[in-house]
C-alpha cells in the first residue's frame, strides 16, 4: 500500500508565474513520456515478473516517480498560481485556462489527455525492461528540451534534478535487465 | 522559528533520499553487505529526526504511521508541500 | 569486427556457436548495462543537491548556447 510523506522528494520554490512555461513542463505531468506515465508502466509491469529483483525495482522506481509526478504538479501550479487570467489569453493558453482556469490535469500543453496507451505492460519480461530503458531516455531527453527552454533559475533546478533521476534509474533497469537474461539462461538448462 | 523547521525538514529531506538511492541500489545488488549497512544506519537516523520532527511540528507521514497529533488534528495544517514553504 | 575479435568452436556434437572472447558472457542480440560497483558514494547533503548518491552517475546536461546553434 502507500503511505504520504508531507514534503516533497526535491524542493520546488518558483517565485515568478509563467503560464507558457507551466504548458510545457506539463508534458512531464500528464504527456507520453512523463512521470505518471512512469509510475503507471512500472507499477503495472511489477505484477508479472519471474525474479524478486524485478518486482522491487519496477515496484519502488514506480513509486518514486509518483513523487515526481508530485514534483511536476507543483511547478506547473506554481507557474500559473498567480497569473492574470489576460496572461494565459495573450500567451496563447486561453483555452486551457477556459477548461481549467489555474487547476492541474493529466495531459500535455495542447490539451491532449493523457491516456494509459502511452505505456505497455507486455507480459514479457525483456521487452518489459526494454521499455523501462526506453521510457527514461525519452524522459531524460524530454527535460533536456524544457531546460533548454527555461530562464527561471527556479525552474531550472528542479528540472535538472529530475533528469538526473532518469539517469540513475536507467542505470537500475539496465542491472535488471542483465538479472532477467541470467534468468532466462538458467530456465534453458534443466 | 521556521527557519529551524525548515532546516529540519531539509536534513530529513537529505538522508531519506541517501535512503532511497541505496533501496533502489539494494534492490538490484541485495548481496552488498557494505550498501546494507550503510542503508541501515540512515534508517536508523531518520527515525530518529522524524520524531523530533513529528513531536514538534505533528505528522510527517499519514494513517498512523507516524506520531500522533495534538488537537486540532496537525495533518491538515498548511503549507501543503505544493505550495511555497 | 576483426576475426580475432570473435571464434567458430565446436559446441557439443553437431553444433557450431560463435564465441566473442572479449565479451565472455554477452550473447548477440541483446542489450547490456554495466553493472554498478558500491563506490564512490556522496554525502546525503551534496546527494541531494546533484541527484544521486553516486558520484559515477553524475553526468550533468551541458545546456546548448542561447545565441547559436548547438
Amino acid at each position: 500500500m502507500w503511505l504520504y510523506e508531507k514534503k516533497l522528494e526535491y524542493p520546488v520554490r518558483i517565485k515568478n508565474p509563467d503560464p507558457r512555461m507551466a504548458s510545457c513542463v506539463i508534458s512531464q505531468y500528464g504527456g507520453p513520456d512523463g512521470e505518471l506515465s512512469a509510475s503507471l508502466r512500472y507499477l503495472n509491469q511489477r505484477y508479472h515478473m519471474p525474479i524478486p529483483e524485478a518486482s522491487a525495482m519496477l515496484n519502488d522506481i514506480g513509486t518514486e516517480e509518483l513523487a515526481h509526478f508530485e514534483m511536476v504538479g507543483s511547478m506547473v501550479h506554481q507557474l500559473m498560481k498567480d497569473a492574470p487570467a489576460d496572461e494565459f489569453k495573450d500567451s496563447g493558453l486561453g483555452p486551457w485556462y477556459a477548461d481549467h482556469e489555474r487547476s492541474n490535469w493529466p495531459a500535455t500543453g495542447t490539451g491532449v489527455p493523457f491516456t494509459a496507451a502511452y505505456f505497455a505492460s507486455k507480459g514479457d519480461p525483456i521487452a518489459d525492461l526494454t521499455e523501462d530503458l526506453a521510457a527514461e531516455q525519452k524522459a531524460r531527453a524530454t527535460y533536456e528540451n524544457l531546460l533548454d527552454m527555461a530562464d527561471d533559475p527556479d525552474v531550472i533546478d528542479p528540472l535538472r534534478w529530475l533528469r538526473e533521476r532518469e539517469i540513475v534509474h536507467y542505470q537500475r533497469f539496465g542491472e535488471i535487465l542483465n538479472k532477467l537474461y541470467e534468468e532466462q539462461d538458467r530456465k534453458k538448462y534443466y | 522559528m521556521m527557519d529551524q523547521k525548515q532546516a529540519l525538514l531539509n536534513k530529513i529531506r537529505a538522508y531519506e533520499f541517501a535512503a532511497v538511492e541505496l533501496n533502489l541500489f539494494l534492490d538490484s545488488h541485495p548481496d552488498n553487505q557494505r550498501a546494507l549497512n550503510d542503508f541501515n544506519a540512515y534508517a536508523g537516523q531518520i527515525a530518529a529526526l522524524k520524531q523530533e520532527y513529528e513531536r514538534m511540528y505533528g505528522p510527517l507521514i499519514n494513517f498512523g504511521f507516524g506520531s500522533g497529533s495534538r488537537c486540532p488534528w496537525q495533518w491538515i495544517n498548511d503549507p501543503w508541500p505544493w505550495d511555497i514553504n | 569486427m576483426a576475426y580475432e575479435d570473435y571464434q567458430e568452436q565446436p559446441e557439443g556434437q553437431d553444433s557450431v556457436q560463435t564465441r566473442f572472447p572479449a565479451q565472455p558472457n554477452c550473447q548477440l542480440a541483446r542489450a547490456y548495462v554495466l553493472d554498478q560497483p558500491y563506490a564512490r558514494v556522496l554525502s546525503p547533503e551534496e546527494a541531494l543537491h546533484q541527484g544521486t548518491l553516486f558520484e559515477d552517475l553524475v553526468m550533468p546536461y551541458m545546456m546548448r548556447c542561447q545565441e547559436g546553434l548547438q
